[in-house]
Order: C-alpha cells, then sequence, then structure tokens
C-alpha cells in the first residue's frame, strides 16, 4: 500500500460518521477521529498515547473495560446495546440549548483486530442514536396510550352488553305486568270508555315491547353477539306465523294479505325459523302500515339449490301497493334511525330500526335484501337466504286417492291476486282450477260444466264480491242445480269467520276459510271437505265445520290440567295463574325454587312454569334439584324469564328444562309452549285427580252463580249459550252489553236514514244483526238481515214496511234484556227495592242536569253516583242507558234518557 | 456418524460448563440480580436431531443471535431463544410488556446485546482452552424456521470468508453441539432466560475440533 493510500484511508476514517477509536494492545489510544472530537470535545492531540481510562476513569469497571479486554485478550467482540448500556462515553450532542448539552445516546461495537505482526489491536464505533431513542420512545408511549384507549373501549363496551342485558330483565318484567294485567282486565267487566282506554294501554304496551325488542336486537347485532340458530323448521309454519300476526291489522285496514309459495319451494329447511320470521313480519307490516288500499303480496320461490350440499336460496318478496318510495329515500332505507324522511316518520311512526335489523339477519343467512319501488305505485321488498334441506321431501301434499287427481275446482273472487295465489294453490295438489271474477259468473262456468259433462266438485266463494256476494251464489247455486250436481262449497272469507258463519246460515257453506289463506289449511280443508258426506240440508244450522287452524293450541282442552307456577314477584304470579285459570288449569304457585322442590315431592303436577331469577334458590338449581330424582325425569320443567338475550334458553335447556317462554307472556305463544309439552288429557280423567280438580274449581266459582232467567222474550237462550261456548257469565255480559249498545238501535237507524246517510245506516244494521244472532235473538236476526239485504240492494220502498215490521220486535228483544240488565245489577234485596233517598237523589240529579246541558264529562262521576243509588231499582236500566250515553259523550241523547229519568222519578230541579 | 469419546464429551462439557459461570456472571451484572444457570445438557447431534429437538413446529419463526468464527476453526455460534416465554428476562431488562411481534429497532439491539454477553462467555471458555487461533465476527440478529437457523451452509453463505474461498461443492453436514440452559431467580420468576446454545461445524472444523480436544485431554 503506497504512502498516499494509507494517508487517504486515514482521512476517510477521521471524516466517518461513526465515532472511531482504535487502541493498542496495551490499551492506549492511537486512533481518535474528528467525530469522537466533536462528541467529547477533547481533540486528538490530548487523548492520543493516553489509555483509555486515563482519558476517561469513569470507565474503570465497566462494561467498555471489559469488553476492550474481552477483544484485546481473546479477540471477542462486543456490542453494547443502548437499552443496557445507555451511555457508555461520556458524549454529548451538538445542540442549541443554552443550559448544556444532553448526553449521547449510543451503541458501541469493540471488536479485536490484527495488525501486520498478529498483535490484536481493539477497534471501537461508536454510533449516536440519540434520534432513533427519542423516535421509538414516543412510538412507544403512543402504543401504550392505544392499548389503554383500546383496552377501556372494550371495557366500555362490555359494560353496555351488561347493561344492556340487564336493562332487558328490568323492562320486561314491568311490561310483563302491563300486557299481562291489561290482557286480564280485558276479559273483565268494562264499561266502554274502560275497555277503550284498557285497550289503547294493551296495544301500546305491545308496540313499546317491540320497539324495544327492536333496539335490543340493534344492540345484539352491533356487538355481534346475535346468533343465528340452525333447527329444522317447516317454512310453512313460518309464514302462518306471519300471516296470524299481520292479518288482524291489516283487516283493520281493509287490506288483503295473500300469501303464495311456489310449488317447487321446499317446506322442510333448517335455519333460524324466529329470525326469518322476524324479517318477514317487519316487511310485511311495513306493507300494511304504508298502504292505505290494494293488496299485500308475500311470496316465495326457489332460486338456487346446492343438492350435494343440501342447501337452498329462497327469494321472499313483500310486494305492497303503498305509497312507494322515491329513488333517495331507497338509498338511506336500510341506514340505522332513518325512515324515508322524518314526516312519514311523524305520520306512520315507528324507530326505523327494523329495516337495519332485517338487513344484518338477510346478511347473516347469506343472503341480500333490496327494494324496488315508484312513489305512489308501491314498493317491493325482496331478500334472499341461504337454508339447509333436511330431507328430499318437497311437499307434503299428497293426495290420498287416485280419483281426487284433476279433480275440478271452481273459483270465485273479484280479486285478481287472491285468485291467482288459490289457482296455483289448487294446481299445486294437482286439482284442475278455473277462476271467476264474480259471483254469476261462478253459476254461469257451473251450468257450462254441467253441460259439456264435466262438472265441478268443489267451489270457492269469496264472501265479499261485488254484485253478488260468495252467500247468495251459495243459496243460488243450491237453488239452481239439481242436489246431485252441487259440488261442496267453501267460502273464503278476509274477515272474521264468526260473521260469515252468522251469515252464512243456511246458505248450504260446507266449510270456511280466512284469508290469509295458508297452503297446509287449503289442502286440509279441501281434503276433509270432499271425504265427508254432503252436510247440505238447507236449513238446517248444525255444526258447521270450520278450517283445521282451530285445531291449534288455543283448543287444547286445558281442563284439568295441574300446573306448578315457580315466580317470586307478585304481579306475575297473579298475571300467569289468571291466564291459566281462565283455561281451566289447577294452578298451584310456589315463590322460589325451594318451595318448588317441594311442591312437587308434595303433589303431582303435569307441568312447571319456573321463573329463572328468584330468590333464595334460583329456576336453574331448582331445575337441577328437582331433576336430580329420577322420579321427576320427565316432569315438563318450561322456563318463564324476562331475559332475552342469546344464550339464555341454552342455558335454560342445559340446565333441563324442556322450553322456555319469554316474558312479557303472549298467552297465545304461552299455551302453544305448553301443548308441546303435555300429552292431551285422555276425556276420562282419573278419579283422584278428578277430585281435587273440581274441589279447587268449585271453590274458585262458587262466588260467581250466574243468574240467568229461564228465559227471555224473543232469545233462544240455549242457542245464544251455544254461540258462546256455554259460558254462562260472558252471555250474561254480552246480554248486557248488547242491551247497553243497542236499545236505542232502532232511533239510531231511523236516525241515520232520515239523514240520508245510507252507509252508515247499512253498517249499524249489519253489526246489530250479527251481535243479535249471538245471542240467540233469532227472529231479529232475520229481521234485520231482510232490513240489510234490502239496503244494500233491493227495491227502497219496501224498507218502510220492513221497519215497522222490525220496530216491534227490537222493543220486545230489548225489553226483555233491559229486565236481565235490571236483574244482574249486583245488589241487595233483589225484587224489593230499598226505599231511596230522596234528599241524595235530588241533590245528584241537580247537579247532573248542569252538567249533561253543558256535555261536562264530569257528568260521568255523578252518574256513578246516582247509578249507586238507584242500583237494582226499575231505573237502572235507564241509568245503564244514560251512563253508556255520556261515556260515548253524545250528551244530546243523554239529555232526553235524563228527561226520561226525571219524569219517572219525579225529581224536581 | 461422527461421534465424541466420552471423554471428549467431559471435556468439552466441561468447558462450557466454566463459560456458563461466565455468562451468569455477566448476566447477573447485568440486570443487578443474581443469575444462575442451570448445568448443559451436550450432545452431538446431527441436522435432522437437532431440528426436532429445537421446536415440533418447523414453520414457527424463530429469534436468535448470531456470531459466525472463522480460521482454524469455523463455524458458528447461536443462541436461540425458543418461543417468547424464551424472552421474559429481557422483557423485563426492558421493562416492556410488547408483544414480540412488534419488536422494534432498539429491543433487537438489546437482545443481541444479551446474546452477544451469553455467547461470548461460552467462546471466551472454549478459546482459552485450545491452542487453535480464530476470530470472531459481530453479533448478528435473526429470526427464521428451526430448519433454517440450523442449517449451516446458510451460515456458511454469509461469511465472509465464503465469498473468498471456492465453493467445494461438498454437501456440508452441520454437527451441532446443543445445550438447554435456564436462568434462575428465585423471587423473581421472569428473570428467567432459556435458551439453546449451538455450536455449528462443518465436518471439516469437528475433526479439527475433536484433534484439540485429544491433545488438551494428554496435556491434563
Amino acid at each position: 500500500m503506497s504512502e498516499l493510500d494509507v494517508r487517504l484511508l486515514f482521512r476517510a476514517l477521521e471524516v466517518s460518521a461513526v465515532g472511531t477509536i482504535v487502541l493498542d494492545p496495551e490499551m492506549r489510544i492511537v486512533f481518535w477521529n474528528d467525530w469522537m472530537e466533536k462528541g467529547s470535545r477533547l481533540r486528538a492531540e490530548q487523548v492520543l498515547q493516553k489509555t483509555l481510562l486515563e482519558v476517561f476513569p469513569e470507565l474503570a469497571e465497566s462494561r467498555i473495560s471489559r469488553a476492550v479486554e474481552s477483544a484485546l485478550n481473546s479477540g471477542l467482540p462486543t456490542m453494547l446495546s443502548h437499552r443496557l448500556t445507555p451511555t457508555p462515553f461520556p458524549l454529548y450532542t451538538a445542540s442549541e440549548k443554552s443550559e448544556g448539552n444532553p448526553r449521547m445516546s449510543q451503541m458501541v461495537l469493540i471488536k479485536a483486530i490484527r495488525d501486520t505482526s498478529e498483535r490484536r489491536f481493539c477497534l471501537i464505533q461508536i454510533q449516536d442514536i440519540t434520534n432513533t431513542v427519542s423516535r421509538e420512545q414516543m412510538l412507544r408511549t403512543q402504543a401504550q396510550e392505544l392499548q389503554a384507549a383500546k383496552e377501556n373501549a372494550q371495557e366500555a363496551n362490555k359494560a353496555k352488553s351488561d347493561f344492556l342485558a340487564n336493562m332487558s330483565h328490568e323492562i320486561r318484567t314491568p311490561m310483563n305486568a302491563i300486557i299481562g294485567m291489561s290482557h286480564l282486565a280485558l276479559k273483565t267487566d268494562l264499561n266502554i270508555k274502560q275497555r277503550d282506554y284498557i285497550s289503547k294501554v294493551h296495544a301500546s304496551a305491545q308496540s313499546l315491547l317491540g320497539i324495544i325488542n327492536d333496539i335490543l336486537d340493534f344492540s345484539k347485532i352491533e356487538a355481534g353477539k346475535l346468533a343465528m340458530e340452525a333447527v329444522p323448521f317447516y317454512l310453512e309454519d313460518v309464514l302462518n306465523n306471519v300471516a296470524n300476526l299481520v292479518a288482524m291489522k291489516a283487516e283493520e285496514q281493509g287490506l288483503e294479505v295473500n300469501f303464495q309459495v311456489d310449488p317447487g319451494v321446499p317446506l322442510n329447511l333448517i335455519g333460524d325459523p324466529l329470525r326469518l320470521g322476524q324479517i318477514l313480519i317487519n316487511l310485511t307490516n311495513n306493507a300494511v302500515k304504508f298502504t292505505r288500499k290494494g293488496n299485500i303480496v308475500v311470496s316465495v320461490r326457489m332460486v338456487g339449490e346446492k343438492e350435494e350440499e343440501h342447501r337452498v336460496t329462497l327469494h321472499f318478496k313483500v310486494e305492497d301497493t303503498g305509497i312507494g318510495l322515491n329513488e333517495e329515500q331507497m338509498a338511506r332505507l336500510f341506514t340505522a334511525f332513518t325512515q324515508a324522511d322524518s314526516s312519514t316518520t311523524r305520520k306512520f311512526g315507528g324507530t326505523g330500526l327494523g329495516l337495519t335489523i332485517s338487513k344484518r339477519l338477510v346478511e347473516m343467512m347469506h343472503g341480500r335484501i333490496w327494494v324496488e319501488s315508484a312513489p305512489g305505485v308501491g314498493s317491493t321488498f325482496q331478500f334472499t337466504a341461504v337454508f339447509g334441506r333436511k330431507g328430499k321431501e318437497r311437499r307434503r301434499f299428497r293426495l290420498p286417492s287416485r280419483e281426487m287427481v284433476g279433480l275440478r275446482v271452481l273459483v270465485a273472487d273479484d280479486n285478481p291476486v287472491s285468485r291467482e295465489i288459490l289457482q296455483k294453490s289448487f294446481e299445486s295438489f294437482s286439482f284442475r282450477v278455473t277462476c271467476v271474477a264474480s259471483g254469476e259468473e261462478a253459476v254461469f262456468e257451473m251450468e257450462r260444466g254441467i253441460m259439456v259433462n264435466k262438472p265441478y266438485q268443489m267451489v270457492y266463494l269469496d264472501w265479499q264480491m261485488g254484485e253478488m256476494d260468495g252467500i247468495r251464489t251459495a243459496k243460488e247455486i243450491g237453488r239452481r242445480f239439481p242436489h246431485a250436481h252441487v259440488p261442496k262449497i267453501v267460502m273464503v272469507t278476509a274477515y272474521s269467520r264468526e260473521d260469515v258463519i252468522l251469515a252464512a246460515k243456511g246458505a248450504g257453506i260446507d266449510a270456511f276459510l280466512t284469508k290469509p289463506i295458508n297452503l297446509s289449511i287449503l289442502f286440509e280443508t279441501a281434503l276433509s271437505v270432499l271425504t265427508r258426506e254432503s252436510q247440505r240440508q238447507p236449513g238446517v244450522g248444525g255444526e258447521l265445520p270450520v278450517s283445521p287452524r282451530s285445531r291449534d293450541a288455543a283448543s287444547f282442552a286445558w281442563r284439568g290440567f295441574k300446573v306448578l307456577l315457580v315466580e317470586d314477584n307478585e304481579i306475575n304470579q297473579q298475571v300467569a295463574r289468571e291466564l291459566l285459570e281462565e283455561e281451566g288449569v289447577v294452578v298451584v304457585i310456589a315463590a322460589n325454587g325451594e318451595e318448588a322442590v317441594a311442591a312437587v315431592h308434595r303433589e303431582s303436577f303435569d307441568l312447571v312454569l319456573m321463573d329463572v331469577q328468584m330468590p333464595v334458590m334460583d329456576g336453574y338449581a331448582a331445575t337441577r334439584a328437582i331433576r336430580a330424582d329420577p322420579a321427576f325425569k320427565s316432569l315438563p320443567i318450561i322456563a318463564m324469564t324476562a331475559n332475552a338475550m342469546a344464550g339464555d334458553r341454552e342455558r335454560c335447556m342445559e340446565t333441563g328444562m324442556n322450553d322456555h317462554i319469554s316474558k312479557p307472556v303472549h298467552p297465545p305463544g304461552m299455551f302453544a309452549t305448553m301443548a308441546r309439552h303435555v300429552a292431551p288429557r285422555a276425556p276420562v280423567v282419573a278419579p283422584a285427580t278428578m277430585t281435587v280438580v273440581r274441589e279447587e274449581r268449585a271453590a274458585s266459582v262458587k262466588e260467581e252463580v250466574i243468574d240467568l232467567p229461564e228465559q227471555l222474550d224473543g232469545i233462544d237462550l240455549a242457542a245464544g249459550l251455544r254461540n258462546l261456548n256455554g259460558n254462562r257469565k260472558f252471555y250474561r255480559k254480552v246480554l248486557g252489553d248488547v242491551h247497553a249498545r243497542f236499545q236505542d238501535v232502532a232511533e239510531k237507524f231511523a236516525g241515520e236514514l232520515q239523514h240520508g246517510h245510507r252507509d252508515e245506516a247499512r253498517r249499524l244494521i249489519h253489526t246489530f244483526k250479527g251481535v243479535i244472532g249471538t245471542l240467540g235473538a233469532g227472529v231479529l236476526q232475520r229481521l234485520s238481515g231482510e232490513i240489510e239485504e234490502t239496503l244494500v240492494k233491493g227495491d227502497p220502498a219496501r224498507l218502510p214496511g220492513l221497519i215497522d215490521g222490525w220496530k216491534p220486535e227490537v222493543a220486545r228483544v230489548m225489553g226483555a234484556l233491559e229486565r236481565i240488565v235490571v236483574k244482574v245489577q249486583p245488589v241487595s234485596a233483589p225484587g224489593v227495592a230499598a226505599p231511596l233517598d230522596r234528599e241524595q237523589l235530588q241533590k245528584i240529579f241537580g247537579r247532573l242536569s248542569g252538567l249533561i246541558d253543558e256535555g261536562d264529562s264530569d257528568a260521568q262521576e255523578w252518574v256513578a253516583k246516582a247509578m249507586e243509588l238507584l242500583a237494582g231499582t226499575e231505573w237502572s236500566g235507564l241509568m245503564e242507558r244514560l251512563r253508556s250515553r255520556i261515556d260515548d259523550y253524545e250528551f244530546e241523547m243523554a239529555r232526553e234518557t235524563f228527561r226520561q229519568l226525571v219524569s219517572s222519578l219525579d225529581v224536581r230541579l | 456418524m461422527f461421534c465424541l469419546s466420552e471423554m471428549e464429551e467431559d471435556a468439552l462439557k466441561e468447558f462450557f460448563n466454566m463459560g456458563l459461570g461466565m455468562a451468569a456472571a455477566s448476566l447477573s451484572q447485568m440486570v443487578n440480580n443474581e443469575v444462575l444457570l442451570s448445568l448443559p445438557q451436550l450432545k452431538v447431534v446431527p441436522y435432522e436431531e437437532a431440528t426436532r429437538m429445537l421446536v415440533a413446529n418447523e414453520e414457527e419463526k424463530l429469534v436468535a443471535i448470531r456470531q459466525n468464527f472463522t480460521g482454524e476453526l469455523t463455524g458458528t455460534a447461536l443462541l436461540i431463544f425458543p418461543g417468547a416465554e424464551g424472552l421474559e428476562l429481557v422483557r423485563t431488562l426492558l421493562n416492556e410488556h410488547m408483544p414480540l411481534e412488534v419488536l422494534m429497532e432498539l429491543e433487537q439491539e438489546t437482545l443481541q446485546d444479551v446474546g452477544n454477553v451469553v455467547l461470548n462467555a461460552f467462546l471466551e471458555s472454549f478459546t482459552q482452552m485450545m491452542s487453535l487461533q480464530f476470530e470472531f465476527e459481530a453479533a448478528e440478529f435473526l429470526k427464521g424456521s428451526s430448519s433454517f437457523l440450523l442449517d449451516i451452509s446458510s451460515h456458511l453463505a454469509a461469511q465472509r470468508l465464503s465469498l473468498l474461498a471456492e465453493a467445494d461443492g461438498e454437501e456440508e453436514r452441520a454437527f451441532v453441539l446443543m445445550m438447554d440452559f435456564k436462568t434462575h431467580d428465585e423471587e423473581e420468576a421472569q428473570h428467567t432466560l432459556s435458551g439453546f446454545v449451538v455450536l455449528l461445524f462443518s465436518q471439516y472444523s469437528m475433526e479439527v475440533l475433536k484433534r484439540e480436544l485429544k491433545v488438551i485431554l494428554a496435556t491434563l
């Protein structure tokens, strides 16, 4: 190496950006570069030829001196990290700050190098890592802050979930009381006003519960806590449930809800039926809410199938003819807390959570949800969802005999949508179907059928059809065709079955069906009608077969069943007990788990309803204790809890309970759940049990011996009682109610006609006819029916004559009812009226007079006082009428009644 | 299969035992707390077995400190930390509770520092006994699977000398000296440092080592 090269390399080391020191074998400094001069504030001349420890005495016994020794002696390299030896050399960074220079953070490498004569020298290299250190310090602080924030957030989220679970329980418990108690209250004797109030409380509580459930669901989804079940279910049961829930509301608005299931859709599925139902109910309810008139069609078809995986994709559609949505509204639709617009919210109500929840649920079912709509035309909400298949079975509808295949069915319905649905349904049962749009066409088509020797064997008539309704059509068919050619006739109605059964008495109807029509019921009804001998004997009322819907849990014979109700909350005890007792169930109450365990050992029960959260011993522990005894292995235990969070149900099952009812209790749901776990009673009950039951039942009924007269003018009491399932108490109440509501029906009816309110008059007479028929007032019913018919379609000239014949009958029946109303006033000494407190009466009537004149609702209060005074007297009937008029704010008419009372009582005002 | 006699193995163990003592002393000084190291288990095993001993899962990434040595004896010294628990001591030194994946520059350096101390302690006792001349390269930080870490060719490839020397084409069989060790700290369990010290030798170097051991044993 030339002289120049050595100097060049020396210079390179001098200006290197790394602190560089070279020590000779005796640890003397032989090289000290520029970087070292700056960092140590020591010039090379000051340190050269001195040992390292002479320059930095503080390094004695330090890691550096040991590392240098190790390098010189053994040739081993050492690296000193900042963390373990932060500032090995007393070096300083250049800093602008006047208050001295901060010590430099360093990383030091110490290595042995050999010279040409193999002597070991030591090379020390120092890097300034001050910046790296401060940068990492900053990052570390940030990371720690983030970590802390994350932990806080997780904790807060957990607290939120716990809060929700608790709130759910806390809210549901009082909700149970409100809903249950108002449900019970509605079954008691109430005046019109009270009934109105309580039914509004009941409806509001239900809708509040709906909102609470929505919010809880939403939170669960947000927290990722909502789990989808995968259980086998029948699609039909889900649709059925949806139909039951939305039908009433739709009916109120005069809407028809139709269900259409494509024949290819498999019915045995695996998935989460509750959640599917929730989506459908939500979409259908929306459709009902936003539709004023027209149709709602819920349809299902199959869009994909993976045979080998046993999976199907179903496409659900909910179409309405409602207010519709514009583009912008559609875009915002599935976002939480938004509705189509704020004014919509005000007009139609709702939280706007329903669609968001539906969207998430659909996504959890591996589907998607979307909407097609045009303002003013209607909306179509649709979604797809993937389900597992259970078995290959496609349809449960198999005709029992080959003869039925190709059977001819005629459908008469003025609604094209329901016509189409009926047609498709029958075709799926392999019947041959013809559809017509009116009663006249139906009769014509039947004649044609007979002429070409292809008679119809079954006719489905819609009740409400324009010119010629179902009943008239049925009558016409019976009149026109010879007996042998009269097909089975099934009446289809969107109205309540009771109304139509009454109206269709004697028309020769073989069965009734209520819309929305469910495939299974349609099928079963068709089969039962076809396989039954004709019941058709004009004029004979008899037992009319009704659609099999009534054959559900509601009609399960509960009488004589014995249930142990385990519940600590007294209100909840009362709600459940009364619901159960109403159905004839014998109820024994245990206030906690311990009492429950004692009770099952003491006496035998058909079923246990078990609250979960209780003092002393909770429901889980009690269930385990009961199950521990093999004698109670198969005793049905059903949890009744206000916990609605995921996993509660599972926990109940794990503990050994058979099922779960969530509070607030939904009575039909409760009985349906119970019915799943008990065997129907044999007609003959074991005598021992029977005695117990009798005793207990007798005790509860004793106080209310229902007094009904032997006979009532114009009313067939036996028929009336039959109409009300033999419930004497209810019958008596209905008699009173009818009297209160309709005693002035003749005046009202005449008034409506006089003012030209034909529709109102028709409605009044229609309602009256139905109600009076229920009571068993056959003659009056018939007369009223004739008036109605004439009003609707007939010769108006006949009307006065009819009305003249009708009025005396009304008076006769009302007179009879008035006597019974007087009689049933729960008051002392029947027959002999207590002497009247004239003075008091005078005072009350004086007050009432003014209040009624002013139309002041305070009158109610005073009427109540007067009623107390006049209870059991001949005036109580008039008082009842006065009260009902004031309750209805009909002060004009109330004044008239009041005058009657005043003159009859001889009160001076 | 190359193997050592019982005497030779004992001698090696003795060297390493001394190294262990020195390592413990150095670590104690660094953490200001007495660190005890358990007696090493010495094994001479072929590559495959060594891989198996190290971890069950070959895919798992391990952290290691490497120091190559060259000269009359050529090979690689590795300190391998098996899994996260082996790093408790380092964590304690750093006063950190960060997951390993986010080990940053300075933490790597620290690990390197600790590894360097431990390896130096072993190597020093080793070299002081031998009359052989060899040089050490600076400690390096590595991350990799066990099969990578125990493959001597990968280490040789990284050696400066292998850049100069012509590849002899012969496939190098690794001979692995393995010890597992553990620190003890009665009061504070978090001061545990456990790992493997691994010495990888080429076949040639292993012969040199054996010869050297014979000389040492003869002089004793």
